[in-house]
C-alpha cells in the first residue's frame, strides 16, 4: 500500500462529476454507432451537453469557495504493491473550468447545428465534438498527472480528428498531421516530467505532490520545465507555435471551441495545477517564453489577410499572456484571462464563422467563387450583418483590453504581475507584454475596420447579381449574443477599472492582488495609440483600403516576416525537417547498401544450404525409406509366388506339408 | 498266397495314381476321378488289413466309404456344374482368385 495516497470515499459531488464527464462521451458513442437522422443526432448531443452544463452549474454552486472535494480510488497496481490511484478533485479552479468548458461547448454545439447543416459528416462532426468535450472535462477533473496525461492525449487526438474533419482537402489533412506531430514533441516533455516526479516523489497525485515537493530540489526544476514542454506544445507557445495557425483548416466552430477557448487553454490550466510546487526560477523561464510568444503572435497577426489566421495568431498572443501571468506568479490572473479570453475569442471565432457562412451562401447564390475568409474581399459588412457586427465589436474591445470590457480586467491583472519582474533580464517580460498591448490594439482595429467599415469590396472584383445577404439565423445568434455578454465587465467585477477585485481572482488565490494605476493608464494609453495608428492607416477612405481588393503580392522584408509568422515554418523546415529527412535518407542508404545486402547474402547462403539439405533428404533419408520398402516388397514378391491361386498347387504344397509333418513327428 | 503286402501295393498304387491325376489333370471332372481313385486306394487298404480280422470291420467300413464317396461324388459334380456356370470353364487352372 502506498502510504502517500490514501483512498478517499466517493462523495455525492464526485458522482455528479462523473455523470457530467460521461454525458459528452455518451453523445460520442451514440452518434458513432446509432444510425441517426441528421438533425436528431445534433439535438441529442446538444441536449446531453446541456445536461452537462446544468450539472456544472450545480457543482459550481456547491463547490465555489467551499473546501475542495476530493475522491480517490485505486486505479491499477503494478508488480508488488506499486499502486496508481486516480480520482476527482473539485476545487475552485476545477468547477470554474467545468462551467466554462460545458458552456462554450454547448454554445458551439448549438452554433454548429446551423453552421454544419448539409455537411456529409454531420453526425461524425458532433460525435467528435462529444469526444473532445469528454476529454477536456477529463483533464479538468483529474486529480493526478497521469490521468490528466491520458486525457491530454485524447484531447490532442480529438483535435487531430477535428482539424482533419474535411480530410479530403489536402491542406486539412496536412494541418491535422502537423498539429499532432508538433504536439507530440511537447508531450514527450510532459511524459519525461511525469517520470521524474514519479521516480522522485513516488506519486503523481496533485494534492500529494503539493505537500511533499521541496521547490529547492533541482530535479523539480527539470521536471517543471519538462511539464512546461507539454504546455508549450498544447498551448502553442514559442517555439512550438506553428501548428495553431494551420489548425484553422478545421471547421470554424471547432476553431472557436478547441483552438481558442478550451483545448489550447488546457496548457495554462495544467500550469495552474502544478504551480504550487514549481520553483520560481522555472516560473521565470515560463514568463519569458510567454512574453516571446505574446509578442511573436501579435506581430504575426499584423499582416494576415485570412480572418481565421488573424484570430489564430491573436490566440497565440493571448495564450502567451496567460503564460506570462503564471510565470509572473499570478496564476489567478492567468486563469482569469483564460476565462475572459475563452468568452471573447469564442465569440470572435463564431462571428467569423457567421461571416464565412453568410459569404458562403452568398457565393453559392450568386454563383461566384472566392475565398470566403479573405478580409480583402469583405468590407462594409456593418450594414449587411448588423448583429454580427455588434457582437464582433464587443468582443474585439474585450480582446484589445478596452476599459469596461472583460479583457481589460484580466489583461490588467497580468500586466500588473509582469510589472513586478523588473530585475535584470526579467525586464524583457514586461517590455514585451506592454508592447504586445499596442500590437493587439493595432491588429484588432485593422481587422474590425477592414471587415466592417467602408464599402463591400467583393463587387469590385466579381460580378454580383443579387447583393442581398441572408440574415444570420436565430440558432447562430443565441451563442453569439451569450458570448458577447460574457465580454462585458459586469460579469466579472463590479469595478470596471480594477480587475484585482474580481470574484474569480478572489476565489482562486489567497493573496491580495496588487493594483497600480500607472500600469492601467500606461496600457490604456498604449492601446489608444495602437488604435489610432491603425485607424490612420486603415481608414476606409485611405489609400491602403482603397487598393486593398487589388492583388497585394508585394511585401517588404518586415511585412513578409509578419505574414509568414517569422518564417518559423521555413526555419523549422531547414533546421529540423530537412535534417531529419537527410538522416532518414542516410539511414535508408545504410539499410539498402549494408543491411539489405547482408540479409540477401544470408538468404542466398540459406538457399544453398537448403539445396544441400534437400539433396541429403532426397538421396539419403528417402533412400533409406525406399530401401526398406524395396526389401519388404522383395520379400513379399518372393512369398506371394507361392500363392498361385491354383488349387492343384495348393494341394501339392499341402501334401508336401503333411509329408514334412510326418517326417518331423514320426521319424 | 495273397498276403497283406499285395493289397498294400495295389492300394498305394491306386492312391498315388489318383493323387497324380488330381495334381496333373486340368479338367475338373478328371480331378474328381482322381479323388475317387484315391478313395478306392484307401478302401483297398482297409480291406487288405481286414483279412486277419474275423469280424471284418475293415470291409464294413469300406462299404461305408463307398456310400459316402457316392454322396461326395454327387456334391462334387454339383460344384463342378456351378463352377462351369460361373466361370464358363471346367479348367481348374483358370479360377485363380486366390492368387496372392
Amino acid at each position: 500500500m502506498n502510504s502517500l495516497e490514501t483512498i478517499l470515499p466517493f462523495s455525492l459531488l464526485t458522482q455528479f462529476s462523473l455523470v457530467l464527464l460521461f454525458m459528452p462521451f455518451f453523445s460520442f458513442l451514440l452518434l458513432s454507432f446509432l444510425p441517426l437522422k441528421n438533425r436528431n443526432g445534433a439535438f441529442m448531443s446538444s441536449f446531453l451537453l446541456f445536461v452537462s452544463f446544468v450539472i456544472a452549474l450545480f457543482l459550481f454552486a456547491n463547490s465555489w469557495n467551499n473546501p475542495p472535494d476530493h475522491s480517490r480510488w485505486v486505479w491499477f497496481e503494478i508488480g508488488n504493491g506499486i499502486l496508481f490511484t486516480s480520482g476527482i478533485w473539485l476545487n475552485n479552479l476545477t468547477v470554474l473550468l467545468l462551467l466554462l468548458v460545458t458552456f462554450v461547448s454547448f454554445l458551439v454545439h448549438l452554433f454548429s447545428m446551423e453552421y454544419m447543416k448539409g455537411d456529409k459528416g454531420y453526425n461524425r462532426y458532433f460525435s467528435y465534438l462529444g469526444l473532445f468535450t469528454f476529454s477536456m472535462l477529463g483533464i479538468v477533473l483529474s486529480d493526478n498527472l497521469l490521468l490528466m496525461f491520458v486525457f491530454w492525449e485524447l484531447v490532442g487526438f480529438s483535435s487531430y480528428l477535428l482539424i482533419g474533419f474535411w480530410f479530403h482537402k489536402e491542406a486539412a489533412a496536412k494541418a491535422s498531421k502537423k498539429a499532432f506531430l508538433v504536439n507530440r514533441i511537447g508531450d514527450l516533455g510532459f511524459l519525461i516530467g511525469l517520470m521524474i516526479l514519479r521516480s522522485k516523489y513516488n506519486t503523481l497525485d496533485l494534492e500529494t505532490l503539493t505537500s511533499v515537493v521541496e521547490t529547492s530540489d533541482p530535479s523539480i526544476y527539470v521536471a517543471a520545465l519538462c511539464l512546461f514542454g507539454g504546455v508549450v506544445g498544447k498551448s502553442a507557445q514559442f517555439p512550438l507555435l506553428v501548428w495553431l495557425p494551420d489548425a484553422m483548416e478545421g471547421p470554424t466552430p471547432v476553431s472557436a471551441l478547441i483552438h481558442a477557448a478550451t483545448m489550447v487553454a488546457a496548457g495554462v490550466f495544467l500550469l495552474a495545477r502544478i504551480v504550487p510546487f514549481v520553483p520560481v526560477e522555472a516560473l521565470h523561464v515560463m514568463a519569458l517564453i510567454g512574453a516571446i510568444t505574446a509578442f511573436m503572435g501579435g506581430v504575426a497577426a499584423l499582416r494576415q489577410f485570412d480572418i481565421k489566421k488573424i484570430l489564430a495568431f491573436s490566440t497565440i498572443s493571448q495564450l502567451g499572456y496567460m503564460v506570462i501571468g503564471v510565470g509572473a506568479g499570478a496564476y489567478d490572473a492567468a486563469i482569469f484571462h483564460l476565462i475572459t479570453h475563452a468568452f471573447f475569442k469564442a465569440c470572435l471565432f463564431l462571428s467569423a464563422g457567421a461571416i464565412i457562412h453568410s459569404l458562403h451562401q452568398f457565393s453559392s447564390k450568386n454563383d461566384v467563387n472566392f475565398d470566403t475568409q479573405d478580409i480583402r474581399l469583405m468590407g462594409g459588412l456593418r450594414k449587411k450583418m448588423p448583429f454580427t457586427f455588434l457582437v464582433f465589436l464587443l468582443s474585439s474591445m474585450a480582446l484589445m483590453g478596452m476599459p469596461l470590457f472583460s479583457g481589460f480586467l484580466s489583461k490588467e491583472a497580468i500586466l500588473m504581475a509582469s510589472s513586478t519582474m523588473n530585475i535584470g533580464w526579467q525586464l524583457v517580460v514586461p517590455v514585451l507584454a506592454f508592447s504586445s498591448v499596442l500590437i493587439t490594439a493595432f491588429y484588432v482595429t485593422r481587422m474590425v475596420v477592414i471587415i466592417f467599415f467602408g464599402e463591400f469590396r467583393l463587387p469590385k472584383v466579381k460580378v454580383i447579381n443579387t447583393p442581398n445577404f441572408a440574415s444570420v439565423s436565430l440558432i447562430m445568434k443565441i451563442p453569439l449574443g451569450l458570448l458577447a455578454i460574457g465580454s462585458v465587465f459586469v460579469l466579472f467585477s463590479s469595478n470596471p477599472f480594477d480587475g484585482s477585485h474580481s470574484w474569480i481572482i478572489k476565489g482562486l488565490s489567497s493573496h491580495v492582488a496588487i493594483h497600480s494605476a500607472i500600469v492601467s493608464y500606461g496600457s490604456i494609453t498604449l492601446m489608444l495609440v495602437g488604435m489610432g495608428l491603425a485607424y490612420a492607416k486603415f481608414k476606409p477612405s485611405g489609400v491602403y483600403v482603397q487598393n486593398l481588393h487589388k492583388e497585394l503580392d508585394y511585401q517588404n522584408k518586415w511585412q513578409s516576416l509578419s505574414f509568414n509568422n517569422w518564417h518559423l515554418n521555413k526555419i523549422y523546415d531547414v533546421v529540423f525537417i530537412r535534417q531529419i529527412i537527410n538522416i532518414a535518407n542516410a539511414v535508408k542508404t545504410v539499410e539498402e547498401k549494408m543491411i539489405d545486402r547482408i540479409i540477401n547474402y544470408f538468404a542466398i547462403f540459406n538457399v544453398i544450404l537448403a539445396k544441400f539439405i534437400g539433396l541429403f533428404d532426397q538421396y539419403i533419408v528417402d533412400g533409406l525409406v525406399h530401401l526398406s520398402a524395396f526389401v519388404t516388397s522383395a520379400i513379399g514378391w518372393l512369398s506371394k509366388n507361392i500363392q498361385t491361386g491354383k488349387v492343384q498347387t495348393h494341394i501339392v504344397w499341402a501334401g508336401l506339408g503333411i509329408l514334412m509333418m510326418i517326417l518331423w513327428f514320426v521319424v | 498266397m495273397i498276403t497283406v503286402q499285395h493289397f498294400l501295393v495295389i492300394g498305394i498304387s491306386l492312391f498315388s495314381i489318383g493323387l497324380s491325376i488330381v495334381v496333373i489333370k486340368k479338367n475338373a471332372i478328371l480331378v474328381l476321378l482322381g479323388v475317387e481313385l484315391m478313395l478306392n486306394g484307401a478302401n483297398v487298404n482297409l480291406i487288405g488289413f481286414s483279412i486277419n480280422d474275423p469280424q471284418i470291420q475293415g470291409q464294413i467300413f469300406a462299404l461305408f466309404v463307398i456310400v459316402v464317396a457316392a454322396a461326395e461324388a454327387a456334391v462334387a459334380l454339383a460344384v463342378v456344374v456351378r463352377m462351369y456356370q460361373y466361370y464358363a470353364t471346367s479348367n481348374v487352372d483358370e479360377p485363380n482368385e486366390l492368387k496372392g
